[in-house]
């Protein structure tokens, strides 16, 4: 390294803010990555579960298949239909792809690594964030269901919103019980507290409402509505083609991540590594088993989740809100209450 | 700097970098790809027969109410959130409070159940 | 901070200044939204986090929402402000009593001396909000379920009624 450079980032500032720089691009292109693996994957799987070979020609195990795709795509004509309301059009796609590169700021992936912490920005309203910036997910669907200014779009949009908006609350109210146990909203600390049990032992009511919650936010398939192909064409991004396509196809695929995400950190011990004390190996080492037991344990959601796609059939409209609002919400609530009284009782002993 | 503003402005450059992400895609592809509009391309996507009408159609006014029931128990979610944060602290009446709070709110759900208020029909 | 406190303020009144003026009744719904964002924006520079989360959840992804239902649920909404806009009729009354309004908060401002708050100003931890919350604001907590069942109840009342009135009908 220069001396210039170095110089450079012996400033503070500076520091802080190559820091953050790194992290930031690390993570998205990680998470790119695996939003391409993710869809190649679910290819793959979905045919191994039907006894089909899958996407197997481009490169060794069909593993060039992404790069094609995305080449593909970007290639296509771009088809603007005259109906549509050109400016809102264009947008939502982009509104769609943003929640999940928000939420990821705040999820830790790691302890720490040579001194830095694995985490973009770890905000004390931690868990709070990411539920209001996974809240504006709806607006890239009402959008695109709205500018499309066609009727299958239009109902697809309404319908997912209806669905967004009913599982956003249990998946919040789900969590209080975490925060009621752990004493804080800070994701870090959610990890720290799992250092000896995961909270899923804690909490299994409350992991088994988010995780129902996380499959009806992410519209995968037990409550795929919104893009129902039998009965909506494609739901709201029917009027979508090429690139502005493909971002409302990889926004799913990067909420689907996110979801598994956060899934792992709340309920699974995020970076901890169950049964072997890690410190043990020296700090770098530890480190890096430490995210390495989180990705193991993402992927295993991943696979979880496009396993359960291709086993369950599809809910009818009125059960998906029956589900919602009759099992889960009070469900969620009477868990709060259960949780409370016992951590009362606790405090009392 | 405190790590206050550190965390938030680099959640501020975040959010640019997100925008960038997501529309460099789209940027690109504009560039590269070809453009021959003609009527029928930009035609409306349904079945293969001309589209018959307007297309803002008719919604039931029930999705209004499931909306209405969404902000209401979103706010309790945020009512509850800082006070199980504090249960640890104040301990014993905190959990009173929200056991009623809870109750109240649930009281109303029950009711609503009983009308048939969050029936999907 | 500063620089982005005045630059997220500029954005929030030119969101605001669009709500209240475009013709398409979306439009104006979607600026709204822009401005519930500038605000939560400007609650995260003045180190108020939690109540900036809040509204973003709230008012960005909760309120909003049902504004927007309601303008999609409603037919041809988007129309409305073609036909004689609805809201050109006390247009000199309203700006008005606008500028009545900020002349009063301006004026009460001004007079109540407020000591300039530390830059940056001491964030309050979630844990102390909630600790208030239960113990010197109990009452105005458990009222405020009552407030919220209240609402429900409300909401489902006038769906009932409207049902049963459809019933009539047919």
């Amino acid at each position: 390294m220069s001396p210039v450079f170095s110089n450079l980032l012996a400033q503070p500032g500076v520091a802080l803010a190559a820091e953050a720089a790194v992290k930031i691009a690390v993570v998205i292109v990680v998470l790119m990555g695996m939003v391409a693996y993710t869809v190649l994957a679910e290819r793959r799987i979905c045919a191994l579960i039907q006894d089909r070979l899958g996407p197997n020609r481009v490169g060794a195990f069909g593993l060039l298949q992404p790069i094609a795709d995305s080449f593909k795509l970007l290639l296509k004509e771009n088809v603007l239909p005259g109906h549509v309301n050109r400016f809102w059009y264009v947008l939502a796609p982009t509104i769609a792809m943003a929640p999940p590169l928000l939420t990821l700021a705040v999820i830790p992936f790691g302890n720490t690594l040579a001194g830095f912490n694995l985490v973009i920005a770890d905000l004390d309203v931690g868990v709070l964030w990411i539920f209001s910036i996974a809240s504006l997910g709806v607006y890239g669907i009402v959008l695109a269901g709205w500018a499309s200014n066609s009727k299958y779009p239009f109902l697809g949009g309404m319908r997912s919103a209806a669905q967004l908006i009913s599982y956003e609350v249990p998946m919040g109210l789900s969590v209080v019980s975490v925060f009621l146990l752990v004493g804080s909203l800070k994701l870090s600390n959610v990890v720290a507290y799992q250092a000896g049990t995961w909270l899923i032992f804690k909490a299994p009511l409350a992991f088994l409402i988010f995780l129902v919650s996380a499959f009806a936010e992410t519209n995968r398939l037990p409550f795929d509505l919104p893009e129902a192909e039998q009965e909506l064409v494609g739901g709201y991004n029917t009027e979508y083609g090429q690139m502005k396509f493909a971002l409302f196809f990889l926004a799913e695929y990067a909420n689907m991540i996110v979801a598994s995400a956060l899934i792992v950190t709340l309920f699974f011990g995020g970076w901890q590594v169950p049964f072997v004390r890690v410190e043990a190996f020296g700090p770098i080492l530890a480190g890096a088993l430490g995210v390495a037991a989180f990705f193991v344990k993402l992927l295993a959601f991943i696979v979880f989740f496009i396993w359960v796609r291709w086993t369950l059939p599809r809910f009818r409209y009125d059960q998906l809100m029956r589900l919602g609002w009759r099992v889960l919400l009070p469900l969620a609530l009477l868990n709060i209450v259960a949780t409370a009284l016992a951590l009362a009782l606790k405090l009392r002993a | 700097m405190s790590t206050y503003e550190h965390g938030y402005l680099i959640v501020g450059c975040l959010m640019l970098v997100a925008l960038v992400v997501a529309s460099t895609p789209l940027l690109l592809a504009a560039c590269l790809r070809p453009r021959k509009p003609s009527a029928i391309k930009q035609a409306t996507y349904e079945c293969g027969i001309e589209s018959k009408g307007d297309s803002w159609i008719q919604f039931k006014a029930q999705y209004y109410l499931y909306a209405l029931a969404f902000v209401i128990f979103d706010l309790e979610t945020i009512f509850l959130i800082p006070c199980a944060v504090a249960l640890n602290q104040v301990g014993f009446f905190a959990f009173l409070e929200m056991t009623v709070f809870v109750g109240v709110l649930l009281l109303g759900l029950v009711w609503e159940w009983s009308k048939g208020v969050l029936e999907w029909r | 901070m500063r620089t982005a406190f005045i630059l997220i303020t500029f954005w929030t009144l030119a969101s605001g200044l669009l709500a209240i003026s475009r013709r398409n009744m979306i439009h104006c719904a979607l600026a709204l939204i822009s401005f519930f964002a500038g605000i939560a924006a400007l609650l995260f520079t003045l180190s108020a986090d939690f109540l900036g989360a809040v509204q973003l959840l709230i008012y960005v992804g909760a309120i909003s929402v049902l504004i927007l239902f309601a303008l999609l649920v409603t037919h041809d909404a988007s129309r409305l402000g073609d036909r004689g806009a609805p809201f050109s009729r006390g247009k000199w009354s309203g700006w008005m009593l606008s500028a009545l309004v900020f002349v009063v908060l301006g004026f009460g401002l001004h007079r109540v001396a407020v000591p300039p708050p530390p830059d940056p100003a001491p964030a309050l931890p979630v844990a102390e909000i909630g600790r208030l919350l239960v113990t010197r604001h109990a009452v105005p907590f458990l009222a405020m379920a009552l407030l919220l069942t209240a609402a429900l109840v409300g909401s489902a009342l006038v769906a009932i009624e409207e049902s049963s009135e459809h019933a009539r009908k047919e």
